[in-house]
């Protein structure tokens, strides 16, 4: 015993800090930033920065309900149908209404329904959440396919308002986002509810074991993606501007990406709720940069990919090195 | 807690059975749990212990029969209830959060209380935390995740969350499978303050010496029915194991077969690997069985680690049968003849979802192709073959790994590694969590490994295991080799000390 004893003296804050998961993601966000200022022209223009934060916002959004199912140890594939299915049916309900409100509580529901229906599949059903998710994106997209295949959607700029207004000077989706982070962050640190995914994300047996309802705290976890691309359909149609059934498809892979650039770990359990903002912010400035630089958007996929794999790569082994150390 | 005298009845088991199908897992158990009391559960794996346990923790209900708290009976529908009447469960795996506080951990699914403002009181949870550690007499920093504590540590962690429920009966699942004699020492040191305290403990174990050391009474299971119960004063350990088993076994076992020290067949030089383990040499050789004693965490696992290539030392020498070695992968030792058994069979060893016969024989698959193809039969016939020969219990050579017991897990287990026919093998803890019976069984199979002129290394956390087996018995403390003793020599004592580091002479 004496052995772990002197283990656990050193913990120092900084310590405790740099052992955070979503530490590296933050040094290295950290680092892109000032070598951006310090090389990349106009990257330092308020112009730049807000648009850096408008692109940033829908996938951000996303990211911080589908964060929360990674560290319950689940997965949800669905967000890119989900997304162009509510964008589709928030845009055809204020054209026809006129009421972008109204709209929006509908796609709400929606959402909520989908994300209940994953949650259904994935937990009463049992069927493991890859494929679950796997199969209400092909159905959402491939129903979206058969409905509106054919269209291409133009909305008006009443319609537009979550992707392309602005509150106090602040871009509507940028509040949205804002206002889902804060709901996310209180989350995770405030409630009952957000110390229960971590614990099953951690140990679901154990988590059982202490009375925990660990499918009811894993479907919620569905319900709030679903909920949450309700939120981000409208921005995208305020963004995009005209739609076609494809828009947001590999939607969801970009989401994953976020959260996992972020430090949160795929098999669940650990996370932190900063993660995916840090993914986003840090994707939105190298593909925004990469923009400013002049290289050609066909480089985007490309770029994704190495960063990726750079990053996870180094969390992998920074893993493996605080093992041995301790 | 509760002002009921001790030696009074606290919770009682009223002739409960568990039927699954036309089978008893435990059938007409009655018996009684007094206030301020340690009760030691005996029995082999599977003779019901933990069904019985199950049922008095509301994880089941039983078919027939009930439990009773403080002589009024109850009926409890799902663990909850039993949390509520006092009873909980510390049982042998992990069931802690390693992301997770030591603080929320203990704190486990109760309530969080709120500041003024509703936030979530932390400091109020880390102080009740501290309390319930302290009146454990454990010092801990609570804000340590709990995957940084060592296993003795984890286990004090699941003790206090059961104490924070203001649990009056703890069942205790094997508490000191993971963890070395001095911290189960330490452990014995808080359930005997807990009892103390006029709580009561279940303690299930296979370690019948722990049974002797620390139990006030015992109970003895076997096929389901209580056999035996009463004062530890009126058993020993022949008796015990009598009940046990249901039919005489010699102590814990004797050597029969010992055979004339054959030539060197592994010789490690001054091997290190910074931080883990520093300086070692040995030379095994064939006919022998070389101990290798120490306190978990002393580098024993990862010695043999470096040994096998999983995770190869950065300085120093491996020489087999003479020729100096480098193993930077298993596949390497295994062409050298090496086999290894890890010491988790569950996680490291076995495919549990598999067949019994998928397992016999996967790492060795070459052994079995026939025209280019791996050969069904060739791989029954030659499981078919091991099971005999290794004694594993089995319905069929298809079932699942996962099914059978512990004691069949490891002959499966050491029947997949002896497959490719090792001269010199390396045993990680072979009877870990192993009953009696299974245990002298897979003793005769080591046994018999010399006597074929083969070479062992023992890795073992049980003295008596060692003291039993082994021709000498290396000892390592804190990555240093601190001594090696010849048999005459391997006794508690020497072993102990050398283990705790309080002497250091390497002969």
């Amino acid at each position: 015993m004496s052995s772990s004893s002197a283990a656990v003296q050193d913990h120092s804050l900084l310590k405790q800090f740099a052992a955070r998961p979503d530490f590296p993601a933050l040094v290295f966000l950290l680092v892109v930033f000032v070598g951006f200022s310090l090389f990349v022209p106009s990257f330092w223009s308020l112009g730049n920065l807000v648009n850096t934060m408008r692109q940033t916002a829908p996938i951000a959004i996303v990211a911080l309900a589908v964060n929360q199912i990674i560290i319950a140890g689940e997965i949800d594939i669905s967000m890119g149908s989900m997304v162009a299915v509510l964008a589709f049916i928030f845009a055809g309900i204020s054209e026809a209404t006129g009421m972008p409100w109204l709209a929006m509580a509908i796609t709400l529901a929606c959402g909520g329904a989908f994300g209940s229906v994953n949650g259904v599949l994935a937990t009463v059903l049992g069927i493991p959440a890859i494929i679950a998710t796997l199969g209400t994106l092909m159905i959402l997209r491939g129903a979206l396919l058969i409905g509106a295949g054919s269209i291409t959607l133009y909305a008006s700029e009443a319609t537009r308002i979550f992707g392309n207004g602005r509150i106090v000077g602040v871009p509507v989706e940028v509040w949205i986002f804002l206002g889902v982070f804060v709901y996310f962050a209180l989350l995770a640190s405030q409630s009952r509810y957000g110390r229960r995914v971590l614990a099953v994300g951690g140990n679901a047996r154990a988590a059982r074991d202490i009375g925990i309802p660990v499918n009811a705290v894993r479907f919620w976890a569905y319900v709030q993606v679903g909920l949450c691309c309700a939120l981000a359909a409208p921005v995208f149609v305020g963004q995009v501007a005209a739609m076609t059934a494809n828009v947001g498809a590999g939607f969801e892979l970009k989401v994953i990406a976020t959260v996992v650039l972020g430090g949160t770990s795929l098999s669940g359990g650990r996370g932190t709720v900063l993660a995916p903002v840090i993914g986003a912010v840090l994707l939105s400035l190298i593909l925004n940069a990469t923009a400013l630089v002049r290289l050609p958007p066909t480089f985007e996929s490309l770029i994704l990919g190495v960063i990726i794999l750079i990053s996870v790569a180094f969390i992998g082994v920074r893993a493996r090195h605080q093992e041995r150390a301790s | 807690m509760n002002n009921a005298p001790p030696g009074t009845v606290a919770y009682a088991l009223r002739n409960v059975s568990k039927r699954f199908g036309p089978v008893y897992a435990c059938h007409d158990i009655d018996l009684e749990f007094f206030h301020g009391e340690t009760i030691g559960l005996a029995g082999e794996n599977g003779a019901g212990k933990s069904t019985s346990m199950k049922c008095l923790a509301g994880w089941m209900v039983p078919s027939a029969g009930h439990i009773e708290v403080d002589g009024q009976p109850v009926r409890f529908g799902a663990p909850r209830d039993a949390e509520l009447a006092g009873i909980a469960v510390i049982p042998q795996e992990l069931d802690l959060f390693p992301e997770l506080p030591v603080y929320e951990n203990i704190h486990g699914n109760l309530k969080w209380p709120r500041t003024r403002t509703g936030t979530f009181d932390r400091r109020q949870v880390r102080e009740a935390a501290r309390n319930v550690l302290s009146l454990l007499g454990v010092s801990l920093d609570v804000n340590v995740q709990v995957k940084e504590l060592s296993p003795a540590n984890q286990k004090l962690v699941q003790i206090a969350r059961a104490i924070n429920l203001d649990a009056r009966l703890l069942i205790m699942d094997e508490p000191t499978a993971a963890l070395t004699e001095l911290e189960s020492d330490r452990l014995f040191h808080v359930i005997n303050d807990l009892r103390a305290q006029g709580r009561t403990i279940v303690h299930i174990t296979h370690k019948l010496d722990e049974i002797f050391d620390h139990c006030d009474r015992v109970a003895v299971l076997r096929d389901g029915e209580l056999v035996a119960q009463g004062a530890i004063s009126e058993f020993d350990a022949a008796t015990l194991i009598l009940h046990m088993v249901g039919r005489k076994v010699s102590r814990l076992y004797e050597r029969r077969i010992s055979v004339p020290r054959g030539p060197a067949m592994l010789q490690v030089e001054h091997l290190s690997k910074p931080g883990v383990f520093s300086d070692i040499s040995f030379t095994l050789h064939g006919g022998e069985i070389l101990g290798l004693a120490g306190l978990i965490g002393a580098g024993r696992s990862e010695l043999a680690h470096a040994l096998v290539g999983f995770d190869p030392a950065e300085t120093g020498r491996i020489k087999v049968k003479g020729e100096p070695q480098t193993f930077l992968h298993v596949r390497q030792s295994m062409e050298k003849s090496i086999g290894y058994l890890p010491e988790e069979r569950r996680s490291q060893g076995l495919h549990l979802p598999y067949s019994v016969s998928w397992n016999t024989s996967f790492a060795h698959l070459e052994k079995f192709v026939r025209g280019g193809f791996v050969s069904r039969r060739a791989e029954h016939e030659f499981a078919a073959r091991s099971a005999r020969e290794f004694g594993v219990k089995t319905a069929s050579l298809d079932m699942e790994v996962s099914l059978l017991s512990g004691g069949n897990q490891q002959k499966v287990l050491l029947a997949k590694v002896l497959a490719g026919e090792p001269e010199i093998v390396i045993l990680d803890e072979p009877t870990r969590g192993v009953d009696v019976g299974a245990k002298s069984e897979i003793y005769a199979l080591i046994e018999q490994l010399v006597a074929d002129g083969k070479a062992v290394l023992l890795i073992s956390s049980e003295m008596e295991e060692l003291i039993a087996l082994a021709d000498r018995v290396a000892v390592m403390f804190e990555g240093r080799l601190t001594a090696i003793y010849d048999k005459p020599d391997i006794n508690q004592e020497t072993i102990g000390s050398a283990a705790s580091g309080q002497m250091t002479h390497v002969q």
